[in-house]
């Protein structure tokens, strides 16, 4: 490319910032041990309630709690991320409003699925037997068996930051 | 056309591809970037030397355990020269459009002719 590039090179150019940008925010791809370690971690905590005394099951509630926090910590640095295999840290400004408002719908729905019914007195499973080791169990295996395909789907959602704005580095014309 | 605003150092397709890269991100592990723009590790170690003294680019060096790492993250300096570089890229394409569009509304009569300098 000459110091003017062509309306053709320039368009390319464009295109590949785009894509690089893409590539950036796929690097965010959890490692599977991960995903292992959570989906554990999820039935154990769940299955404890069926298996454990009221006040023994606090503990992996609070074993949970405890690694869920120290997972978020690690990432916002760069040798913790190196740890967990994330080779690096996405900007806020390059991830879509669409991948925000779906995680914050995500986590409310997940609240409500979680609070409404024991608050309205519908008690869907408490005559099933195991009914936490069960729940516990279909979540673990989700996470550890369709992590990576969920994943995938939330970072094509993020993708498209700032798209369409004047000056956005997306290659967008 | 204007071109005032082509950055001649990002106008290389691979210095374009490393900061694009990290335009993404907060900071990238110097593997990560090395195999995202399929390069080795002494063309990126170049590369970066030319952006890090253009001031586009900042490295830093670590260990995790006692493997060594090292880490490249793009300065607001970088940013502002991929944003105008950006800018500058849709303008040339824009017109190229314009130039087009006006082309087939005149009925295919040539527009002014624009030679690449």
């Amino acid at each position: 490319m000459e110091d003017h590039p062509t309306p053709s090179e320039a368009a390319r150019a464009l295109h590949d910032v785009d894509e690089r940008k893409k590539q950036a925010i796929d690097s965010t791809r959890r490692p599977r041990w991960i995903d292992v370690v959570f989906g554990l971690a999820i039935f154990a905590m769940l299955a404890s309630h069926d298996f454990l005394s009221e006040e023994a099951a606090r503990y992996p509630v609070l074993i949970v709690d405890v690694l869920v926090v120290v997972y978020s910590l690690l990432l916002r640095t760069r040798r913790g991320a190196a740890i967990l295999g994330q080779p690096t840290r996405v900007r806020r400004d390059g991830i879509s409003r669409r991948f925000t408002a779906c995680s914050i719908a995500v986590l409310v729905a997940a609240i409500l699925i979680a609070t409404l019914p024991p608050l309205l007195g519908v008690r869907v499973l408490i005559g099933v037997p195991y009914w936490h080791t069960i729940v516990g169990a279909v979540l673990g295996l989700v996470l550890i068996f369709l992590g990576r395909a969920l994943q995938n789907g939330m970072n094509a959602l993020a993708y498209g930051g700032n798209r369409g704005k004047r000056g956005a580095l997306d290659g967008q014309f | 056309m204007d071109n005032s605003d082509v950055d001649p150092l990002l106008l290389d397709p691979t210095r374009l591809s490393i900061v694009s890269l990290l335009a993404a991100t907060d900071w990238a592990e110097f593997g990560w970037v090395r195999d995202a723009v399929s390069l080795s590790d002494s063309a990126l170690s170049k590369q970066v030397t030319n952006l890090s003294g253009q001031g586009y680019v900042e490295v830093e060096k670590g260990y995790v355990g006692k493997r060594p790492r090292t880490w490249l993250n793009l300065t607001p300096a970088g940013r502002d020269a991929l944003r105008s570089h950006v800018e500058a890229l849709q303008r040339i394409v824009t017109q190229a459009q314009r130039t087009g569009e006006a082309h087939t509304a005149s009925g295919g009569q040539p527009p002014p002719s624009k030679s690449r300098p």
